[in-house]
């Protein structure tokens, strides 16, 4: 992306993990007293977390003591995760006048005795903290971790179901792996992190093999009887076949919506963003939090839509992203079994008893088992630690344009250009209020000013129809994915169709305006609008010119309610299709708008037998980080603001949430 | 930004959320008086202002005598703030409404039950346009001033929507319900930090329940925990006695 | 002369809860002279009937938010009274730290934000935050500690949820017991350095003998448990609280008051400060001789210094509780309840901050509650406050009405009254 490579790179570490195999490492064994003793000295030096018991409650927390660890597992309430992502954590600093500061509260620390489970979710994490854009504050997090797991030589109760999912094995997400063989741990080194800190804090001896041989007997004969789900690796497909199961309108039904499950969950990894004032109204915080698709707000928008309404959505998109997007991305199961949302659920909704309803509904097995590439052991990927930070901008110009809509022109303090493809967005920021999505409105240009198109429905857009020319903002981006160069060059010599709804003609401008430059690089233009009324049209005045131009440029309109003045047509955009003059494979079509209006423009299209490569939208959803974390602007498993919001039709024609 | 005065009122309550509203550390509550300028508050002032920017507003509506005050008071503010559980959802005092009222006066004063006039308590909204609420008995300290300060700002009041669970589970607690008790954390809407849970207690439902709770599902799980009818319907009587979802 | 006063004040400020004032006099004669409590009636009794024991102090407890305490414990002795149930050791301190909490809440409250600023001109402690900042600093970090204090016992102050019937469902780390007894050692420290500010202030100098009554516990300052003692005619069972309570009509009126002896009697800080005196801690005592507060010290306005007095003891009375339990095997463990219901009818007795409070239950035999009865020491003191103006007024008659109003006012809130609390109301006049 362009810009990103505009901006200064501070990268916390340079040098790259070097890949690691398990076996690169050898085991060697130690005393559990020896290592205990190293742990108790190096309390001075790190932080240590370990499983211990705090007020009657057995959880991971950080010890004064190697004494308070208890050895023997039982289950947590919450995974280790939250020593990487916890709870809360405020990730920005600023003041009132701009001072804005990243923050990354870390300190060396061991992990001591997780377990398989969640060193397999450590796996998940890690790739979802690093992928697209590396998170500055998790990859810190983890890169100043050494994390010491435990093997499970048994299950640890009836509601552990590692083994479903093969987790009871450890295959990354820990430096090094210990297996309780009495009054020794035989140690497996995975990494060289894990080597490093063996030869220099413990004192080790070869292996004995036979006490290990033994060890691992009796491991192989507790879990010998405990088997796999059936055609384990199929999983993704057996979900995605079956996302009208009628068990998930049952499952629905108990389901309190009470979020536990996700946020006891080791895999789970969704955030909220808020910004909040010191009491001074000076000094401020942008804090993110977990949050959780279970919770009926979670895909609300400000605009009032909300995209998983339904709790059987809910319920689907979160067992769909454990067993179907995750584990088709990666090959491993999103979820790792470790039973705590089984746990931790009151009406007992269980993850296992869905994938076994599932596969034994499931008859049809198509092909072969996907070939994906399997997670790799933690590489710490590059990150961006200002990746979050906001950059100043001035208000140059703040057009109204209807009751509710304003456009503000926009300067980057910097006086770079935003560099941004047509259909992409920023994130607004107005420190102490918050932080929006905002579709770009204006065409690519080289100047440093932009425009943006806002409706006031949430504080931060609120808040700037409040702003005066001269006054501050604060921008991210541009971010997503727009209508880039491989389609501009698709839409050459074509008819273009641009089909848009109410505010859809904010986005859809940076695009028509761009195309109108030169219209003679195109077949025909025709522009399709629709609003409420005629006083809700957007950019009246530039339509007017639009509809002057000639030549190959066309401007349709219509509107719900007319007033007297009103000559265009009257009626909801579709009806606006069919009487339009345009050759099906010759026409690409472009949509943006309204949540409700893209299942009905498609028909209309289908009728007119406009293929679906020929079509591209625009989508709409919530967005918290625009940088592919927060999880918010999922359409099943698809971050939005990474593939989105211009989608090419084929590519989600199949997803029921898209639509 | 000049500061806006703000008023405290009260009618049918303990006064519980007042005096929660100024459990602050010195500097925090110094602090706040740098934002807000307090105009009225019967429990330590006795200064009288007659237009107020924010009036926050603690206690139920229990008498038509006390209507009149109520509008008065909206007609004074420009921003009115339901105060406490009483103010928002009729709180305690909504527990007698299950009784009937000459039941209720007789057992209070055999000898004089007509003396006192009395109604069904209400919450204010009932009477009066409310535009946000601090929910709770008594309302959480932090917050309150987080409502103060996001209204200051000009944003909205920001009252999480999502239930008790979800603070409870980030506190690693063990569930209620495993230690033998029920609890209504599923339904009622969080803000509070699962206090009670995390203390030796269980939710009975003070904040008023989330944004379409699953009543159904919350019934079947307390049958499931072996609650009769009765003990079921006594708990969501506490503070649930608005919701007609419950009854 | 013939000067006619003629005041009627609404809603008296900075007392918690609605009263009302009315003072008609002609000629220097009184005609009528009346404390009225307009609070809204809440039925707290009524709807506590049919409910669960467990249930009983979740709900009595929001009669009052700023005595929440007093009314869980009054109704948890009343339960656990009911049921023949007994106390451990840890129990207790616990309920005496929570206690200390409310205490350190209520008078500060009362003393700082309520009753000085009548003393110094202002009309609220707000100003005082630009004159006087360093004394409203040290009120609001004595109020602090007091919500502190119930935080780490009872969950908040506020309405606790961790007391429950027999033992509390929370207990406190050594580490927080620690900082209890430092945040009593500093209350402590600040309030013999701020001695001063109390003994300043010029106190009307007005006496009226009265009957004092509070809870009695030889060898201790007596605030959880006890009989009951009168100054004039000594002990009594709590068991006998009714007849220390007698409610009685008025001529003309169909509206209640208490009376036990005389027509009226005190209840509060100084009802406790006068019968209990001898088993203040040592410190309290410097305190209240530094004060010029002695037994039997008969002037109304000096409930104030003998609720600063309280503070100190409350003070060392929650450091020597926090160092009784951490003497006890650490971690406190949460202890077991094992509660059988019992038939029967319960009464718990309990020093709140305003007065002596009393909860009486009749249980069935599955724990449910059949009736209750709340005596509030608000409604105890009704009487004697009204007593009190009809003696002062000729004294001050010739004052101008402002004067008078003030000194009325001044009169009420040295009382401290929690109109709030007023589960049934005992002295309203109505006006037809």
């Amino acid at each position: 992306m362009g810009w990103l490579s505009q901006i200064i790179k501070r990268l916390v570490r340079t040098s790259p993990q070097k890949p690691v195999t398990p076996t690169g490492f050898g085991m060697v064994q130690t005393r559990k007293e020896d290592l205990f003793a190293s742990l108790g000295t190096l309390l001075s030096r790190y932080r240590i977390a370990a499983l211990t018991e705090r007020k009657g409650k057995i959880l991971f927390d950080y010890i004064n003591d190697p004494r308070e660890i208890i050895l023997d597992y039982q289950p947590t309430v919450l995974s280790p995760k939250k020593f990487f992502f916890p709870q809360e954590e405020v990730f920005l600093e600023y003041t009132a006048n701009g001072k804005i500061n990243p923050k990354i509260d870390f300190q060396d620390t061991i992990l001591f005795g997780i377990r398989p489970c969640d060193t397999n979710a450590i796996k998940i994490l890690d790739e979802a903290f690093s992928e697209s854009n590396g998170d500055p504050n998790y990859l810190t997090k983890r890169e100043h971790t050494i994390v010491i797991a435990i093997d499970c030589h048994k299950l640890c109760d009836e509601q552990g179901f590692c083994y479903k999912t093969h987790s009871q094995n450890v295959t990354g997400g820990a430096d090094i792996l210990l297996f309780d063989m009495g009054t020794d741990f035989a140690i497996k080194i995975f990494t060289q992190k894990g080597k490093d800190f063996i030869d220099e804090y413990l004192n080790t001896k070869a292996l004995d093999p036979n006490l290990f041989k033994a060890y691992q007997e009796r491991r192989h004969d507790a879990f010998k009887d405990l088997k796999p789900f059936p055609h384990l690796e199929y999983l993704p497909e057996i979900f995605e076949n079956q996302k009208d199961h009628p068990f998930w309108a049952s499952e629905a039904k108990r389901c309190l919506s009470c979020g536990s499950c996700i946020f006891v969950c080791p895999t789970c990894y969704c955030f909220d963003v808020a910004d909040e004032f010191a009491l001074n109204l000076h000094e401020g915080e942008r804090i993110r939090r977990w949050d959780a698709c279970m919770l009926h707000s979670f895909a609300k928008v400000a605009g009032g839509e909300n995209f998983r309404q339904e709790t059987e959505n809910r319920v689907r998109h979160r067992i769909n992203k454990k067993f179907n997007y995750l584990m088709s991305k990666h090959g491993q199961s999103g979820c790792v079994g470790c039973g705590r949302c089984v746990r931790a659920c009151l009406v007992k909704i269980s993850p296992k008893v869905i994938a076994e309803t599932l596969i034994a509904d499931n008859n049809v097995i198509e092909g072969s088992a996907p070939d994906v590439q399997p997670l790799e052991n933690h590489h710490i990927k590059e990150r961006d630690i200002r990746l979050y930070v906001p950059e100043k901008a001035t208000l140059t110009r703040i057009i109204k344009m209807t009751d509710k809509e304003t456009l503000y022109e926009v300067e980057l303090a910097s006086g770079r250009p935003l560099g941004h493809e047509p259909g992409q967005f920023v994130q607004v920021s107005l420190l102490g209020i918050g932080e929006a999505p905002i579709s770009i409105s204006s065409e690519p240009s080289n100047e440093p000013r932009f425009e943006l198109c806002v409706r006031a429905v949430g504080d931060v857009t609120h808040k700037m129809s409040e702003l005066n020319v001269g006054d501050t903002l604060y921008i991210r981006g541009p971010f997503g994915h727009g209508f880039d160069a491989d389609i501009l060059e698709r839409m050459k010599n074509k008819h273009l169709v641009f089909i848009s709804g109410g505010l859809g003609y904010a986005p859809m401008r940076s695009l028509v305006n761009l195309v109108l430059q030169t219209p003679e690089h195109y077949k025909k233009i025709s522009i399709l609008n629709g609003c409420k009324t005629p006083e809700d049209r957007l950019f009246k005045d530039e339509l007017a010119n639009i509809s002057k131009m000639g030549g190959n440029v066309e401007l349709l309109e219509t509107v719900d309610c007319a007033d007297e003045q009103w000559t265009c047509g009257v009626g909801v955009i579709t009806t606006l299709l069919p009487d339009l003059d345009m050759v099906s494979d010759e026409t690409i079509a472009i949509i943006v708008g309204p949540p409700i209006m893209y299942k009905f423009v498609l028909r209309s299209l289908k009728e007119r037998h406009i293929p679906p490569e020929n079509i591209y939208m625009s989508l709409e959803r919530r967005m918290k980080c625009g940088v592919g974390k927060c999880g918010h602007c999922q359409i099943e498993g698809i971050y939005v603001c990474q593939k989105g919001p211009v989608f090419h039709y084929p590519d989600i024609e199949d997803k029921e949430e898209a639509i | 930004m000049s500061k806006p005065t703000v008023a405290f009122f009260d009618f049918a309550s303990c006064e519980g959320c007042q005096l929660s509203a100024i459990n602050l550390a010195p500097q925090q509550l110094l602090e706040l008086l740098e934002v807000i300028d307090i105009v009225e508050f019967r429990e330590a002032l006795s200064e009288k202002a007659y237009h107020y920017d924010i009036t926050l507003i603690e206690g139920s509506i229990t008498r038509k005598s006390d209507i009149p005050r109520l509008q008065d008071i909206r007609n004074r503010s420009d921003l009115v703030v339901a105060f406490g559980a009483c103010a928002h959802i009729g709180g305690i005092n909504a527990l007698k409404n299950f009784q009937r009222p000459e039941e209720y006066k007789k057992a209070v004063y055999p000898d004089t039950p007509d003396l006192f006039e009395t109604d069904i308590a209400r919450s204010i909204d009932a009477f009066i346009k409310v535009d946000a609420f601090i929910p709770g008995c008594p309302i959480d300290t932090d917050e309150f001033v987080r409502v103060v300060k996001n209204i200051v700002l000009g944003k909205n009041p920001d009252i999480p929507d999502y239930p008790v669970c979800v603070e409870c589970k980030q506190r690693e607690n063990v569930c209620v319900y495993e230690l033998g008790l029920t609890c209504l954390g599923p339904v009622i809407r969080a803000g509070c930090g699962a206090r009670c849970p995390s203390n030796g207690g269980y939710c009975y439902g003070c904040r008023g329940t989330i944004p379409e709770p699953n009543i159904y599902g919350q019934k079947d799980v307390m049958r499931q925990y072996h609650l009769t009818h009765d003990q079921m319907m006594d708990q969501f009587k506490l503070f649930l006695n608005h919701n007609k979802e419950v009854f | 002369m013939g000067r006619i006063i003629n005041l009627d004040i609404r809603h008296i400020t900075r007392i918690e809860g609605h009263g009302n004032i009315r003072l008609n006099v002609r000629d220097g004669k009184i005609e009528a002279c009346h404390f009225d409590i307009v609070e809204a009636p809440r039925f707290f009794e009524a709807m506590i009937r049919g409910r669960h024991f467990d249930e009983a102090a979740l709900i009595t407890s929001r009669i009052c938010g700023i005595c929440s305490v007093g009314h869980q414990l009054a109704s948890l002795a009343a339960t656990e009274d009911a049921f023949g149930l007994s106390l451990s050791t840890q129990e207790k301190c616990l309920r005496r730290l929570l206690n200390a909490g409310e205490y350190f809440e209520s008078h500060t409250l009362h003393i700082y934000f309520l009753a000085i600023p009548d003393f110094v001109g202002a009309k609220s402690v707000l100003p005082l935050v630009k004159t006087h900042r360093d004394v409203v600093v040290h009120a609001l970090k004595l109020k602090k500690y007091g919500h502190d204090i119930g935080d780490i016992i009872g969950g908040r102050l506020v309405h606790p949820m961790a007391s429950n019937v027999q033992a509390m469902t929370k207990t406190p780390t050594e580490k927080e017991l620690f900082s209890i007894i430092g945040w009593m050692q500093e209350a402590k420290m600040e309030l013999m350095l701020n001695v001063t500010t109390l003994a300043n202030l010029s106190l009307p100098d007005f006496n009226r003998d009265t009957e004092y009554i509070s809870l009695y516990k030889p060898g201790t300052y007596a605030l959880l448990e006890g009989d009951i003692f009168s100054s004039d005619t000594g002990v009594a069972s709590y068991k006998s609280y009714r007849e220390l309570t007698q409610e009685y009509a008025i001529p003309n009126s169909t509206a209640k008051r208490c009376k036990h002896t005389r027509d009226s009697f005190m209840v509060g800080a100084l009802a406790r400060f006068n019968n209990n005196y001898q088993w203040l801690s040592d410190n309290a005592k410097s305190v209240a001789e530094r004060l010029n507060l002695t037994p039997k010290c008969t002037n109304p306005y000096k409930n104030t210094l003998a609720q600063y007095v309280e503070l100190i003891h409350l003070a060392d009375d929650a450091i020597d509780a926090a160092q009784t339990l951490i003497a006890m095997a650490q971690p406190l463990k949460v202890e077991e309840r094992i509660v059988s219901p019992v038939a029967g009818i319960g009464i718990g007795s309990i020093e709140v901050p305003r007065g002596i409070l009393y909860h009486e239950y009749a249980y069935n035999e599955k724990g449910f509650i059949k009736t209750a009865n709340c005596v509030i020491p608000t409604g105890q003191n009704g009487q004697n406050i009204e007593n009190d103006m009809r003696a002062l007024v000729p004294q001050i008659v010739d004052k101008t009405d402002e004067e008078i109003t003030l000194m009325l006012e001044m009169l009420v809130r040295a009382y401290d009254p929690c109109i709030s609390c007023s589960t049934h109301l005992l002295d309203v006049e109505i006006i037809r």
